[in-house]
């Protein structure tokens, strides 16, 4: 009998499967004599780089002791699961016991992730009258995006229709002509080393989402006001200006991160 | 003279034995900014201390909990 570490990843979409799948092997090491000495359930994590196109998976981590027949088996029923995307297994000189520095993290984030979700709710009953399909939209983006976008319709709709309008032509032709457009999220890689420079882009590349969803709220504006359809496209017009030069600028901060390499 | 950049000796914090593929925040001190492991000549770790490194890093990288590089995607 050995100590084995294991640790396999399972499809995103069989994320609900794995309570039965943790059940399965907990028995096929018990059928061996086997033990589980630590069981740990990561939840769904991002993925450093995608596999099988995928880029969430569910991770889940078993300190088990088992005979080398025993491990064979486990080992072929993680190859013969086309759930489990990715397995490893490696040896432990013994028993492996309390949380893992993962398992840690991943439990204060979901603390961190219901007081988030419990002032959510608190702000969404507080809120009353016309920002209700907002709020929601704030629920969903709040954890993954930043609020700088979605501050101004906001105002917008809460008070000149004009200029709700405006800004969601405005954000319309940002979010088509390219994603990378908001110069807010791009300005931070020209300081930041290259981690911060990868995390600057992650939000960069979050954004274009942000900006684009302003585009629900300000669709019943512009129904609304359909007659200032005329100043909002010249708005447009100029703001895609903007959004070119704001395309431009991204070129510049990224050689010097470089250079700072 | 060629400059050398960062000479700290990390390794003398932590031990060798206890380096675990699953304490991310201290793997990626050690990861440059591509997400290549950085070199014992400039991190100043022990070679025991680098080889047990490597090796976690290799599995945090095959669960997907590393890069292998920048250019992922």
């Amino acid at each position: 009998m050995r100590h084995y570490e294991v640790v396999f990843l399972v499809h995103p979409d069989q994320s609900d499967q794995v309570r039965g799948m943790i059940e399965r092997y907990q028995s096929l090491v018990e059928r061996w004599a086997g033990k589980v000495h630590r069981l740990e359930d990561w939840g769904r994590r991002q993925l450093a780089y995608s596999i099988a196109k995928m880029h969430k998976a569910h991770y889940v981590l078993m300190n088990i002791e088992i005979s080398q027949e025993g491990l064979a088996e486990l080992e072929s029923a993680f190859k013969f699961n086309d759930a489990v995307l990715r397995n490893l297994v490696i040896r432990r000189k013994g028993p492996v016991l309390g949380d893992s520095k993962i398992y840690e993290e991943e439990m204060k984030e979901q603390e961190r992730e219901r007081e988030q979700r419990k002032a959510a709710a608190a702000q969404k009953s507080s809120a009353e009258g016309p920002p209700e399909s907002q709020a929601k939209e704030e629920a969903v983006q709040e954890g993954e995006a930043s609020s700088k976008p979605e501050e101004p319709p906001e105002e917008g709709v809460e008070g000149d229709a004009e200029v709700a309008e405006a800004e969601a032509a405005a954000s319309e032709d940002v979010a088509a002509t390219e994603g990378e457009a908001s110069p807010e999220p791009e300005s931070p890689p020209a300081k930041g080393d290259a981690v911060g420079g990868a995390e600057a882009a992650e939000a960069a590349a979050a954004a274009p989402e942000d900006v684009a969803t302003p585009k629900a709220q300000p669709d019943t504006a512009l129904a609304a006001g359909e007659a200032e359809a005329i100043a909002s496209e010249d708005v447009a017009a100029a703001k895609d200006e903007g959004a070119d030069a704001a395309e431009s600028a991204p070129a510049s901060p990224e050689p010097e991160a470089e250079k700072g390499a | 003279m060629r400059q050398r950049f960062r000479h700290k000796k990390f390794a003398s914090k932590a031990d060798p034995k206890q380096l675990d593929y699953k304490d991310l925040a201290l793997l990626k001190q050690f990861l440059g900014e591509t997400g290549k492991i950085v070199p014992s000549r400039i991190t100043g770790a022990s070679a025991k201390f680098q080889r047990q490194l490597t090796t976690e890093i290799k599995r945090a990288r095959y669960l997907a909990l590393l890069p292998y590089t920048d250019q992922h995607k």
